[in-house]
């Protein structure tokens, strides 16, 4: 096949015909590098949809910054004053107030948190039904709690707390027209509404706010602002909590390298081994061919060409299973992807660098493992090659 | 002048701790054209001097000039230029690569020359010239032994050698076939080719033009040439 595309190249000819002489080696030393490449390229893949995956469930981590009261502080909640104090810091559009508390389904059903929000566009998703423009009542169910309760927009939602009133216990009841079902939303968005049903913050009578969010437009804006509030606030005693989280964010990104790089570490093991067995096959090679290679050097073949024709030899076994291995890399990978990812084609740009890594891991450590050989058969006298 | 020759010749090799004497001070002068046996028996040091004729070896005292250039002043690298310019070989085992075509066999000296048409179609005609023209397609495997060393002849002429060297070239053939091998020498040296061979065989040397014997790294008796003779320094 291709016969006079191969004669343009002499020295991969030679090396590509010799390795059709022992074809069972051959495929076995091209099946290490296939496994290989494959343990570097689909390692690495695994290790992406991995970290996609999570992060999927965890949400976007952005730059956000958490406020809260610590216990330190007097009245243990977030005031009036205090937001009003935050929004001069940070600028009142990209500061969003939370109010807070646990309510029940009616009967003694499930837990569910109250969200009291002044703008949920800044916030939410709607997944259906629509968020008023003057949103003064209503509620905002979140997706989750919506399916596991039937609920649409237009029903009825009828929740139910404990308070006390003149010292005796009561349960008061609560009826809510659901507006909008939100989207859920990942582990670490604030406020989370999957399980959860969002109010106008004035409809629920807190005191205070339970929850500052800053929305800020990067990590090094964030840790300013963060420094700014800390300062203005926590003089004696610390008394609001900020919580940034791109630190969070920079600390799951530093364990995901380090998970990569371990499965990486696995897959160049098995290249290093692949490419000790390119040097046994070869040397096996040099050893049973010590006359040829004395007949080409005798008719006028230099050790470098002599070099060139094994080296050759060794970069078809790394090529062949480099191109292979990538494949079915490719293969592996689609499998990854849609049992972690839902798509079988979704090869991110990281991905692709894995592939392209242990492609080249593959190729490079044929050559290196065909070097030794290649001397060796090189070095050799002619004399003593032909005597056998 | 000579195509080759060597003054005092003495090769030494160290085997086991003891230093051997395979020739031991010979002169030697081959002539373009001119058909060579050297005989003897083994051990008497003629594939040493092959090897240093075929500049594969270097002596260890005496000189060795190959048209007035002295071997022992190359580099290995313009000793292995020399070899495929001017030097062909024929082996008793024909060494041919088993995983290339008769013709790519032939084609093996120049292969890495560029070239491929020409070297291609020189090929082809030396091969149809050593009447395996219907063969040049076949593999080693599925040539007799007589085929395969017209294989490896027409090997050693494609760069159009001054000096063919054979080893033993009808030690693996029979008689029938061997002269047909050592007539097509008889054609290579009137081409203006020296053909030189080492032997075992008696009846190679009925087709030579001078034989020479080497006994105990000496020469012993060569038409027109012994050992240290002064005056003829011819092998």
């Amino acid at each position: 096949m291709f016969e006079w595309l191969w004669r343009r190249v002499p020295t991969f000819l030679m090396a590509r015909r010799n390795l059709s002489r022992a074809r069972t080696r051959t495929a076995l030393a091209i099946l290490a590098i296939v496994i290989g490449v494959v343990a570097i390229s689909s390692l690495g893949m695994f290790g992406v949809a991995f970290k996609d995956a999570q992060l999927d469930t965890i949400g976007e981590i952005g730059s956000d910054l958490q406020l809260s009261a610590t216990g330190e502080k007097d009245p243990s909640y977030i005031t009036e004053n205090d937001l009003a104090a935050l929004e001069r810091i940070a600028g009142a559009d990209s500061t969003v107030p939370l109010k807070q508390r646990q309510m029940q389904m009616v009967d003694g059903g499930d837990s569910v948190t109250m969200y009291g929000v002044v703008e949920p566009d800044d916030l939410y998703e709607v997944h259906a039904g629509s968020i008023p423009g003057n949103w003064r009542k209503g509620a905002l169910v979140g997706q989750t709690l919506a399916d596991r309760n039937d609920l649409e927009p237009g029903n009825k939602l009828e929740l139910e707390r404990t308070t006390t009133r003149d010292g005796e216990q009561v349960t008061v009841t609560e009826t809510y027209r659901v507006q909008a079902i939100l989207k859920d939303e990942g582990q670490a968005s604030p406020a989370r509404p999957n399980n959860a049903v969002v109010l106008p913050a004035e409809q629920l009578d807190t005191d205070g706010y339970t929850q500052i969010i800053v929305q800020t437009s990067g990590a090094t804006e964030a840790n300013a602002t963060a420094m700014e509030i800390r300062e203005t606030f926590n003089g004696r005693e610390d008394v609001i909590n900020v919580f940034e989280r791109a630190d969070v964010s920079d600390q799951i990104n530093q364990a995901f390298r380090q998970i990569n790089l371990f499965l990486i570490g696995i897959g160049a093991i098995s290249l290093v081994v692949a490419g000790v067995s390119i040097t046994n096959v070869m040397l096996m090679s040099v050893i049973e061919r010590k006359q040829e290679i004395g007949v080409l050097r005798a008719v006028g073949y230099h050790r470098m060409d002599v070099l060139r024709i094994m080296l050759a030899e060794a970069a078809l076994l790394g090529l062949t299973g480099a191109v292979l291995g990538t494949l079915f890399s490719f293969a592996v990978g689609a499998l990854i992807n849609g049992a972690l990812l839902g798509d079988p084609l979704a090869f991110s740009g990281e991905a692709l660098r894995y592939a392209v890594l242990g492609f080249g891991f593959g190729v490079s450590a044929s050559i290196v493992g065909g070097l030794y050989p290649a001397w060796k058969a090189a070095k050799a006298e002619p004399v003593e090659a032909l005597r056998g | 002048m000579s195509l080759i020759t060597g003054t005092d010749v003495v090769k030494e090799y160290v085997t086991g701790g003891e230093t051997v004497r395979a020739l031991k001070g010979i002169d030697f002068a081959v002539e373009r054209g001119e058909f060579v046996s050297i005989v003897g028996p083994s051990g008497s040091g003629k594939s040493t001097l092959l090897n240093i004729l075929g500049l594969l070896d270097t002596p260890t005292s005496g000189i060795v000039e190959l048209d007035g250039a002295d071997v022992a002043e190359m580099t290995t690298k313009e000793r292995t230029d020399r070899r495929s310019e001017t030097i062909g070989f024929v082996f008793q085992s024909f060494f041919l690569v088993p995983t290339l075509t008769a013709r790519e066999n032939v084609e093996v000296p120049r292969l890495l020359a560029g070239e491929p048409k020409e070297t291609t179609r020189r090929a082809t005609e030396l091969l149809e010239r050593m009447g395996l023209g219907d063969r040049t397609d076949h593999y080693p495997d599925e040539l007799s032994g007589g085929q395969k060393q017209r294989v490896a002849i027409a090997r050693s002429l494609i760069n159009d050698p001054d000096l063919l060297l054979a080893d033993e070239p009808t030690g693996n053939l029979d008689r029938e076939t061997g002269d047909v091998i050592l007539d097509e020498f008889g054609n290579i040296c009137n081409e203006d080719v020296a053909v030189v061979t080492v032997t075992h065989d008696d009846y190679v040397a009925d087709y030579a033009d001078r034989v020479v014997e080497l006994i105990d790294g000496r020469i012993v008796s060569g038409e027109g040439g012994s050992e240290r003779s002064g005056g003829d320094t011819r092998v």
